[in-house]
């Protein structure tokens, strides 16, 4: 189940740059309590096509996260290279608490030789060492890498530590084909069949579910073997990645409504919890009887809501 | 000269133990092993040591004897049979040819490769007999090989006058005499008749001789007839519970019977006695998976199917078996007493295990009595060409034609009724033949009804079984033409025991020669036409396919249009309507884009693509109807797809058809799909809309269970509660 955003957090864009390709975007968000900085960076295409893919891929990506996260940094072409992006993360560093929440997004070619892990980018490429060592010194104590790219998955024993979860487009270095990874896992960030609990946003737990069964359809229906397997390892995460609806529906409750919220929700886990131990139509009234307070709780928001 | 007289009196007493071993003589056993202690040639220990059951020892043995001896012909050829008897068949071909480098007549080669040629259905086996003789007339197992091949292609009354004859003339010696009267007794068994002394004189001689059961048994499985062959089989063992092929054999057969629990006790045994079979070891693998399959029960009908994909299917698979028992019981007057067996399996190789022992396959689909098994729609899809509910409905034709003949109808005459049903009465109807048939046509290689059976068992090149197949089809459409009942009052003659000539002649009243001159008649007026155009058509459709593929859309609508017009009923994996449709489209012709989607769709084409985009069209016209009728053919072809059948139960629901739109629903909810959710929720709608409260109830809580946020199911269970 994903993690939503506390309700009522109304994240509002005070700054918005974007430069048409070869750019940088920032966003920025006022809310005092959203402490989510990201990254996105398209690595280099090598060829026109890729080259394209990858730019729309990582703009859709940012696009998504500025609904959630107070500041989202996009590198694209030039701006994507070695030097960039060890500043960028080094600003992110700079800028970043302890509680705070850290994603990072890479999409592009990857390679390995068996020692060394390198995200291909204009100018040098960027060493898995080296993103580790960047990512180090970030200190905010949840942080999440989604790596989309071919080999990424020599990244897991990297990157992968007490604070940060590692989602990786392949489940080795071995894997060195392109991999269709990133296609899947930005497409998920705009789709509601993505959102399975249906709060209205998109986890990072839910992308990288529809990502895997997206790829697994896609070789299955070409009848060809898969050549990319995704991977998530390291701690649980919450993070969330995209906002589906423009305001979820108990966004605007109260303090107070969205404890009532959370309580339901916590009985409705305990009783799923105790599902097997209880007969079916006892289990199914007690689901019912909670779901109905949801529902009129989700009700008096709205009415409050409404103009 | 020592030499000499030793070997002499080593195979003396291999001659001696052979006598023994014929009359079943417990001694036989300690025979052998002494001549493989002390005989001095290696070639000779090792028949020794083979016929002691010792086959690593006598494979050493022959590897000893090729060494010593590397002229030796006929100790390769020997050690070859040595590797045939245990199922080493690409081994054994090896030798054989190496034997044949050494010396062109080897007759132990020959008779080997004639062997190997029977076992694989290939052609060839009386030019290798031919040469046996040649060097040796009257060879006692050349006799026997060629009266196995006989008796395989149904030429019973010549066998049994052979063998008979050649038993009088003391040809046959031996085991060669037990092998006679097993092929007597196959010969009796094939043709229905009260069974000869054959199965007594043998069990006289010989009273573990098993294979005066097996070897009818046999002729049993390759005319179909599996209860009988389960019948012998189970004689067999219990004249030599020791026989491990023959319990391997029995397993696999009781298993074409339904008969699961026995056919493992027999593998088990089958196993324990020879862990190297292949076929053994493959069929007690599948039963394990089996073990795991969903079994659905539903009256004259159990589907067995994986667990996963059990729901999706079992309403298609229920809906054509309900079908054919309508439709084939009165055109064939057959109605099975037993439910109607489908098995459909997820990957190609555990269908060929199912099938033949072996991984492999070329088939698809295969019947035994009342049992069908196939490949499912997961092991192979529309875009490979395959439509597993026509190939279904295939399968079930064949349920009907063995049934009413008590499996004694002809492969051609089955398989010509199965294409024809396809054609003219399955679920996707076409009139379609694919280009190879038509070449094979003009080059005058179609065979004649008396050898049509030949074109399966042994085809002549690499192509004639499948060009068979739609030739069966297509006499089978003629006699349905021009014959009333024509179809059922020959199977009616096959029921009666008759051959395919007498069984066309009884039952059409028409010489086989006629029927072959109507048949090319019929050929000319449906196919003269394009069978002039051939290679214009193929050029046609060369070119429109890659004019498509360059995106050309000039040249692919130009060479569309023309091929479509000479051979409009075409719409096999190749046709020339899709790249066609795709340059209408591009081109924005928007009337030809419709003409030739909705002209391949109702030909019988089946490509995913041109299906989508006929039913957009549709939906976009406003032609319902129309729209739903395309979709179900889509989702019939890849019931698999969740998203497709959500889909279209979506449109289903839009139209009012709730009852239908539940079933695509819960197929759907069956397939896993990554939002259950909506899942749920799409069902608690349907089943409210269909008033089924309670059910929906339940749904619209499973969904919430799930996602406790979710605004549309909460709005619902408020309306559900009346809390508006």
């Amino acid at each position: 189940m994903a993690v939503a955003p506390p309700l009522g957090a109304h994240m509002t864009l005070i700054r918005l740059v974007l430069t048409i390709l070869l750019a940088s975007i920032v966003v920025a968000g006022t809310h005092a309590n959203a402490t989510t900085r990201a990254l996105v960076v398209a690595g280099l295409g090598g060829e026109p096509q890729y080259q394209s893919e990858f730019q729309r891929q990582a703009t859709a990506g940012a696009r998504q996260l500025k609904e959630v996260a107070s500041e989202v940094s996009l590198l694209l072409g030039e701006q994507a290279g070695r030097d960039h992006l060890r500043r960028a993360i080094e600003g992110l560093a700079e800028r970043s608490a302890a509680a705070d929440t850290l994603v990072v997004m890479l999409i592009g070619h990857g390679s390995y030789d068996d020692l060394d892990y390198r995200f291909n980018v204009p100018g040098a490429d960027v060493t898995g060492d080296e993103l580790t060592r960047w990512l180090d010194a970030v200190p905010a104590s949840h942080q999440l890498v989604v790596a989309a790219t071919s080999a990424s998955g020599a990244l897991q024993s990297l990157l992968t530590d007490g604070r940060r979860t590692v989602i990786t487009a392949t489940r080795s270095g071995g894997e060195r084909n392109v991999t269709v990874f990133a296609d899947y896992f930005t497409a998920s960030l705009t789709d509601t069949t993505a959102d399975t609990d249906k709060d209205g946003y998109v986890s990072a737990i839910e992308a990288f579910r529809f990502a895997e069964a997206g790829i697994s359809a896609h070789y299955g229906e070409r009848n060809q073997m898969a050549t990319e397997h995704p991977t998530l390892q390291g701690p649980e995460t919450t993070v969330v990645l995209a906002r589906l609806e423009a305001t979820p529906a108990f966004d605007a409750g109260s303090g107070m409504e969205r404890r009532q919220l959370e309580t339901l929700e916590a009985d409705i886990a305990a009783l799923r919890a105790d599902k097997a131990n209880q007969p079916p139509d006892a289990y199914y009234a007690e689901l019912q009887r909670l779901l109905l307070e949801v529902a009129l709780l989700r009700r008096r928001v709205g009415e409050e809501r409404a103009p | 000269v020592s030499l000499a007289w030793i070997a002499l009196a080593a195979a003396a007493t291999l001659a001696d133990c052979n006598i023994l071993e014929s009359r079943g003589a417990a001694a036989a056993g300690e025979c052998y092993r002494e001549v493989a202690l002390t005989a001095r040639r290696a070639s000779i220990q090792a028949e020794a040591l083979w016929r002691a059951g010792d086959v690593a020892g006598a494979n050493a043995a022959f590897r000893d004897a090729a060494e010593a001896d590397p002229d030796d012909a006929t100790a390769r050829a020997r050690w070859g049979r040595l590797f045939l008897d245990v199922h080493q068949q690409a081994d054994a071909e090896a030798l054989f040819r190496e034997a044949l480098s050494l010396d062109a007549d080897n007759v132990e080669a020959l008779l080997g490769l004639a062997e190997l040629s029977l076992g694989r259905f290939e052609p060839g086996v009386r030019g290798y007999v031919a040469r046996v003789f040649e060097r040796v007339p009257d060879h006692p197992e050349a006799h026997l090989l060629l009266a196995r091949m006989q008796l395989e292609l149904g030429e019973v009354e010549p066998v049994r006058s052979m063998l008979e004859r050649l038993l009088e003339k003391g040809v046959f010696h031996g085991t060669g005499i037990l092998d006679a009267y097993a092929l007597l007794a196959a010969a009796d068994a094939l043709d229905d008749k009260v069974a000869g002394p054959w199965v007594e004189r043998a069990l006289e001689r010989h009273p573990g001789f098993a294979d005066v059961h097996a070897v009818p048994a046999h002729y049993y499985v390759i005319t179909r007839r599996y209860r009988e062959a389960v019948d012998r089989y189970e004689k067999a063992v219990a004249v030599d519970p020791s026989s491990w092929d023959t319990h391997a054999e029995l397993g696999i057969n009781l298993l074409r019977v339904n008969r699961h629990d026995a056919a493992r006790r027999h593998l088990e045994r089958a196993y324990h006695g020879d862990p190297y079979n292949a076929l053994t070891v493959n069929t007690l693998r599948l039963l394990d998976l089996l073990d795991g399959f969903a079994t659905v029960r539903e009256p004259g009908l159990l589907m067995r199917a994986p667990q996963s994909q059990a729901p999706a299917l079992s309403p298609y698979v229920r809906d054509l078996a309900d079908r054919a028992r309508a439709e084939m019981a009165s055109r064939y007057g057959y109605t099975p007493s037993d439910p109607v067996v489908v098995e459909l399996y997820e990957h190609h190789d555990d269908f060929a295990v199912r099938t033949a022992g072996l991984p492999g396959l070329g088939i698809l689909g295969a019947t035994f009595g009342d049992v069908v098994v196939m490949d499912g729609p997961a092991a192979k899809g529309i875009e490979e060409g395959f439509d597993w509910v026509s190939a279904l409905w295939h399968e079930l034709a064949h349920v009907y034609t063995l049934g009413a003949t008590g499996n004694r109808v002809s492969r051609w005459f089955s398989e010509g009724v199965s294409v024809m049903e396809e054609w003219d009465h399955g679920p996707t109807r076409q009139r379609s033949v694919p280009l190879h048939f038509l070449e094979a046509m003009a080059e005058d290689r179609l065979l004649g009804l008396a050898e049509l059976d030949e074109g399966f068992l042994r085809p002549r090149y690499p192509q004639q079984v499948a060009i068979s197949y739609i030739q069966a089809g297509l006499v089978c459409q003629l006699i349905a033409e021009r014959f009333e009942n024509g179809l059922a009052d020959v199977l009616a003659a096959y029921r009666r025991g008759a051959s395919s000539v007498a069984a066309v002649r009884r039952g059409l009243g028409v010489e086989p020669d006629e029927l072959d001159t109507w048949f090319r008649e019929y050929l000319d007026s449906r196919f003269g036409g394009i069978v002039a155009e051939l290679d214009s058509f193929r050029e046609l459709l060369r070119e429109v396919h890659r004019a498509a593929r360059e995106e050309d859309w000039p040249a692919a609508l130009d060479a569309g249009r023309r091929a479509v017009s000479l051979y409009p009923d075409y719409v096999q994996p190749d046709s020339p309507y899709v790249p066609l449709a795709r340059a209408a489209e591009a081109a924005g012709e928007e009337v030809l884009l419709d003409e030739t989607l909705h002209g391949y769709f109702a030909g019988g084409g089946r490509d995913p693509w041109a299906l989508s985009k006929l039913a957009e069209r549709h939906r976009g016209a406003g032609r319902t109807n129309a729209e739903l009728a395309v979709r179900q053919a889509l989702v019939g072809t890849t019931p698999l797809d969740g998203a497709l059948r959500a889909g279209f139960g979506d449109r289903l629901a839009a139209a009012g058809r709730h009852a239908e739109a539940l079933a695509e629903y819960q197929a759907a909810l069956s397939l896993d799909p990554h939002d259950k959710a909506r899942a749920h929720l799409r069902l608690a709608e349907t089943y409210l809309a269909l008033d089924r409260a309670e059910q929906a109830r339940r749904s619209l809580l499973e969904a919430l269970e799930i996602a406790p946020r979710y605004g549309a199911a909460l709005d619902l269970l408020l309306k559900m509660n009346g809390e508006h």
